[in-house]
């Protein structure tokens, strides 16, 4: 066998080969672990509790999300309360909120309170006259 | 004889009145469609910048000046984007009015960008105010107040009209909130020719990704145009967009590299001669493209 050239060759080839396989793997492994966490991280869902108040009772409302109506209403409440699941990406979820009061109304008012379990994400005011379409983000979490 | 000479009289006296007193002339399509709407019949309007025209390499030509030097009030949107300014002002002296609709503004500052030239842009404001509503409210109320004190005899008309307009302007911001919130936010990636659109990324949530500098002049360096190309295919942008008063030649090969289609032409730097003839029409143009664009 020593003094067969191609014989040795190929026999260093095979080394290297399997020499290189657990290289291969490792990187691999890597590489699928990365994809898996950012995964994670977009598509974890997040409980909600979403509450509306309304200064006046408001003709009409509305809260949406893309093109999902998640609540709607009218007075004489003034204050509307619910639970929502959704997914939370990084970027965060906008929501659209709509209502209209009566033409009387002078300036009023409508908050929104959007909380995940014992933490306050979104308490916010806004002020109007007869009509509002406002926007309220839910902030996203960052990747780790 | 003695009734055709009041008829003559009321004649020209009514033409008399029906005379604008105030002559405006403006250096931005912005700022024209702003005085169009608080001036009205009431001014006399020379709209320098025309439609189409990129004003950051706009350069007044003599007859230009000539109207300039003929009227009460100048116009103009500020933040550096007229460079001809300071000539200008001194050619027609101290006559007219100038009038920086964008003084009130919070300027964003310019990203520093590797845009292939030696100069830097490093400490410069971001021009392009106009792409937020709010701003457009604030300049409008700038050119009222302008009005009003270059010419109070019509108060009332450019009050009334001020009014008017920006009743609009909130109908426009509920449609834009509206238009807006169709797109998910991690869809909110804007890749555009020139950086124009950060004060629009600001008020509705959009990360941008410009080809070139603030001005149409910055050449894209191949590693920028390099490193645009993974984040699109990173991120999965559906779309990139062009603008109207420009060869989409760059944009076009990094939407063959990507696969990302050519979501249509933008209105950057001021209004257009097709769908962005106003200013509202502008944004809706705009941003129905975007929107629909990337969805």
């Amino acid at each position: 066998m020593e003094g067969r050239p191609w014989v040795r060759v190929a026999l260093l080839l095979i080394g290297f080969s399997l020499l290189g396989i657990p290289v291969w793997s490792m990187t691999r492994e890597k590489r699928q672990s990365s994809v898996i966490e950012t995964v994670v991280a977009e598509v974890s869902v997040r409980p909600l509790r979403v509450t509306i108040l309304f200064a006046e009772p408001p003709l009409s409302f509305s809260l949406k999300h893309l093109d999902k109506v998640l609540c709607q209403g009218a007075g004489p409440e003034r204050e509307f309360s619910f639970s929502w699941e959704s997914v939370v990406p990084p970027e965060g979820v906008e929501l659209l909120l709509k209502a209209t009061w009566p033409s009387t109304a002078a300036k009023t008012a409508a908050r929104v309170e959007i909380s995940g379990g014992d933490e306050v994400l979104i308490d916010q005011t806004f002020w109007s006259e007869r009509s509002l379409v406002q926007s309220v983000t839910v902030p996203g979490t960052k990747p780790k | 004889m003695k009734h055709l000479l009041v008829t003559l009289t009321l004649a020209l006296l009514s033409l008399a009145g029906a005379q604008a007193e105030l002559k405006v002339a403006s250096l931005s399509t912005i700022t024209t469609d702003i005085a169009k709407n608080v001036g009205g019949e009431k001014i006399e309007l020379f709209p320098i910048v025309k439609a189409g025209v990129d004003p950051h390499e706009f350069q007044p030509a003599p007859s230009d000046v000539k109207k300039i030097a003929d009227a009460n009030l100048v116009l103009f949107t500020g933040k550096h984007i007229e460079g001809y300014l300071t000539k200008l002002e001194e050619t027609v002296g101290g006559k007219v009015q100038f009038v920086d609709t964008g003084a009130s503004i919070k300027a964003i500052p310019m990203v520093e960008e590797d845009h292939g030239h030696d100069h830097d842009h490093k400490g410069e404001e971001d021009p392009h105010w106009w792409h937020s509503i709010k701003n457009v409210k604030k300049a409008t109320a700038v050119v009222r107040d302008a009005f009003v004190k270059a010419d109070p005899t019509n108060k009332a008309v450019y009050e009334k009209n001020a009014s008017d307009y920006l009743a609009k302007l909130d109908e426009l911001q509920a449609w834009a909130t509206e238009k807006v919130a169709e797109l998910p936010r991690e869809k909110r990636k804007l890749v555009t020719s020139h950086d124009a659109f950060q004060y629009l990324a600001k008020d509705y949530g959009f990360t941008v990704h410009p080809v070139q500098g603030i001005s149409h002049a910055d050449e894209p360096s191949s590693k920028k145009v390099a490193e645009l190309i993974v984040l699109i295919k990173k991120q999965g942008v559906k779309a990139v967009f062009a603008e109207n008063i420009e060869n989409p030649k760059v944009l076009a090969e990094i939407t063959k590299e990507t696969g990302a289609k050519l979501g249509g032409e933008l209105y950057a730097d001021g209004l257009g001669d097709k769908e962005a003839t106003t200013y509202p029409d502008m944004v809706r143009y705009n941003l129905t493209t975007i929107v629909e664009g990337l969805k």
